[in-house]
């Protein structure tokens, strides 16, 4: 069912057993995950089905420190969120990703690999990709062309990625949503407070308002904000009424921790013979799965290391794109899109030969690392409001030592892996030459990939929310998506940010049973 | 007598030239073995690799050709083949070793570093 707020009575007041905040990737699985199951599950988004720049609008806010992209076009503000310009990358974190290193500062997450495994596979089905599996022997059976450079496995592993269609939520599953007997979903219904009772360890209601002027309340057993990484630290920064410092927020911990991927061009793959790299480029026509080249668990924990990875594209392409923090500057996401995919589509149809017969010789090397979770790197709130009142997010982002020096050794140790091979040389980047220089350079841009603001901790003076993804301290209230995250993974989040919020969504509905038993 | 002496004279002036030749033409392979980083070469144009060499020699005391012969050819063979063979070891001993430098950002070994050297020396004179 589909309602539109700006046509319901003002202080209308919305009712159901769970309401979800947010109908982009984890929002809309989580609803789908409810649809026939004989509860009412409230929808909302802030949005409608189309792109409105007002309502896109109400994004905007201001960063400092590392250069970053626009937040007003960072992500896209309608139904099906930023599923509406992704790319489709999808990998699983490795078993690492959650444990406790003790090279890595705040590292560690309450649940494992297994404990997701389960729900990636159920996120696979929701993405349109293969089976749930990320084995190169698996994928080699597919396409025997599949060949992993001749390195010392005990230090290189191929780590595989699948591509969704990309599949767009806001298309691909509007009809199920709209035609659902209990989801009930409300566009342009923006949250704007959340209102606790008087002892702050419950959510009564949510407010919600929309450009047209009017104000709805919303109330249900369960609350779950999935907003995103950095809408949902501002929203519960701003909801003061019976809190001080913000719903959640008694430790000074929401919005913290914001984390990013490392991606930036560092390095160059110079070979002494052509090898086939079937396995390693990504094929825009089939889309078939590819590999990246990662550093195995023993060699971070040797080298104390951050996870991350490397990828291939042949020089001649790459040498013609421009760094992606130069291409997505507008503050129109349309604009910043139409230019990424021109940068991408222009570099290629320049290099009409870059596909030699025999495979090529030279290729860039582009990092992709978690960023190491940081206290000071973080979401607050600016002085300024938006046009519905709210004040807007002020992002700090701030990398350290550990990054640089992780990036630096990562290509230290695949230049020594293709020497030791006798494979061909590795050519660093100038911003990694100098081993003093902790720095990072303005070509550096994240992956749009918003991480951990309400990182999940079972002690709560170390996290926001619970394994559970319950906040601490709050009995109704959750949090859904990629600010759940305690590190960032190499991997781009959304897989794994679904999966969790299916996780999410799988613990609700047994805690219904419970209480209902 | 006189024509015993001239044969014994003249097998002994054509062993020494033999001896000179054999001996030219091995300082000159091995010369050329020397500064030719083998898999280098085959990556980077003959600029790079001299201005490699030229980097090393800024960044080390290694700047003297007799010098870096000697620590190239320290435990070398005596033919052609033995020393290409002993610098392929040499330069993946320095991978497997973790023995490598960074120069200009190429991540390479430092036996391959000591004959960029080389190499410059040779096309600075």
């Amino acid at each position: 069912m589909h309602l539109d707020a700006r046509e319901l009575d003002n202080n209308t007041i919305i009712e159901g057993d769970l309401c979800i905040v947010g109908a982009g990737a984890a929002g809309i699985s989580m609803a789908l995950d409810w649809n026939k199951i004989g509860k009412k599950v409230i929808l909302l988004d802030g949005g409608g089905f189309e792109y409105d720049s007002e309502i896109q609008d109400l994004y905007s806010g201001n960063s400092t420190g590392q250069r970053y992209y626009p937040l007003r076009s960072c992500r896209l503000h309608l139904f099906g969120g930023t599923t509406g310009h992704w790319g489709g990358m999808c990998a699983p974190f490795d078993p690492i990703d959650f444990k406790i290193r003790s090279w890595v500062p705040d590292s560690g997450w309450p649940i494992t690999l297994d404990d997701l495994v389960p729900f990636y596979s159920k996120a696979q089905k929701l993405f349109e990709l293969d089976a749930y599996n990320y084995g190169l022997q698996y994928w080699q059976e597919k396409y025997p062309g599949l060949t992993p450079f001749p390195l010392d496995k005990d230090v290189i592993w191929s780590k595989m990625w699948q591509f969704s269609p990309p599949t767009r939520f806001g298309k691909t599953y509007k009809e199920t949503i709209v035609k659902s007997a209990n989801i009930h979903l409300y566009t342009y219904a923006n949250l704007t407070n959340i209102v606790a009772n008087n002892e702050v360890n419950g959510i009564q209601e949510l407010i919600v308002k929309n450009h047209n002027g009017k104000t709805h309340k919303v109330r249900a057993k369960n609350f779950v904000l999935a907003c995103g990484a950095i809408q949902n630290a501002r929203i519960l920064l701003a909801s003061r009424g019976q809190a001080k410092k913000g719903i959640g927020n008694d430790k000074d911990l929401v919005g913290r921790y914001f984390m990013e991927h490392l991606e930036v061009k560092s390095a160059e793959l110079w070979l002494k013979k052509p090898f086939s790299t079937e396995l390693y480029v990504f094929d825009y026509d089939t889309r078939k799965p590819r590999a990246e080249l990662a550093l195995t668990e023993g060699i971070q924990e040797e080298t104390s290391i951050l996870n991350g990875s490397a990828s291939l594209t042949p020089l001649a392409i790459a040498k013609q794109q421009t760094p992606l923090i130069d291409v997505w500057s507008n503050e129109d996401p349309r604009k910043s899109f139409d230019k990424l995919i021109a940068n991408f589509r222009e570099s290629r149809e320049k290099n009409y030969t870059w596909k030699e017969e025999n495979g090529n010789r030279a290729y860039e090397l582009f990092t992709r690392m978690e960023q190491a979770p940081n206290r000071n790197s973080r979401v607050m709130l600016s002085d300024e409001k938006d046009a519905l009142g709210v004040p807007r997010p002020q992002l700090h982002w701030e990398l350290t030592q550990l990054d640089k020096y992780s990036i630096r050794k990562m290509y230290h140790i695949l230049g020594e892996q293709m020497g030791k091979a006798s494979i061909g040389r590795i050519k660093l980047e100038e911003f990694l030459w100098d081993e003093n220089d902790n720095s990072m350079p303005d070509q550096l841009g994240g992956g749009w990939h918003h991480m951990g603001t309400t990182r999940m901790n079972t002690d709560r003076n170390k996290g926001v929310v619970d394994a559970n993804c319950k906040v601490h301290g709050i009995s109704n209230l959750f949090i859904a998506g990629s600010g759940c995250f305690s590190t960032a993974g190499a991997p781009n989040p959304t897989l794994t940010l679904v999966a969790l919020s299916l996780r999410l969504s799988d613990y609700l509905k047994t805690s219904e049973e419970l209480t209902i038993g | 007598m006189k024509r015993r002496k001239f044969l014994l004279l003249s097998l002994f002036g054509l062993f020494i030239s033999l001896v000179a030749i054999w001996y030219y033409k091995f300082k000159s392979a091995t010369s050329r073995d020397l500064r030719h980083p083998l898999d280098l070469t085959e990556i980077c144009d003959r600029t790079t690799l001299i201005n490699i060499g030229n980097t090393y020699r800024k960044l080390t005391d290694e700047n003297n050709k007799k010098y870096l012969e000697e620590l190239l050819l320290k435990d070398a063979g005596m033919n052609e083949t033995d020393i290409k063979i002993r610098l392929k070891t040499k330069v993946a001993e320095d991978f497997n070793t973790g023995n490598t430098i960074l120069i200009d950002g190429w991540l390479i070994s430092i036996t391959e570093a000591r004959q960029c050297a080389l190499l410059s020396i040779s096309e600075a004179n």
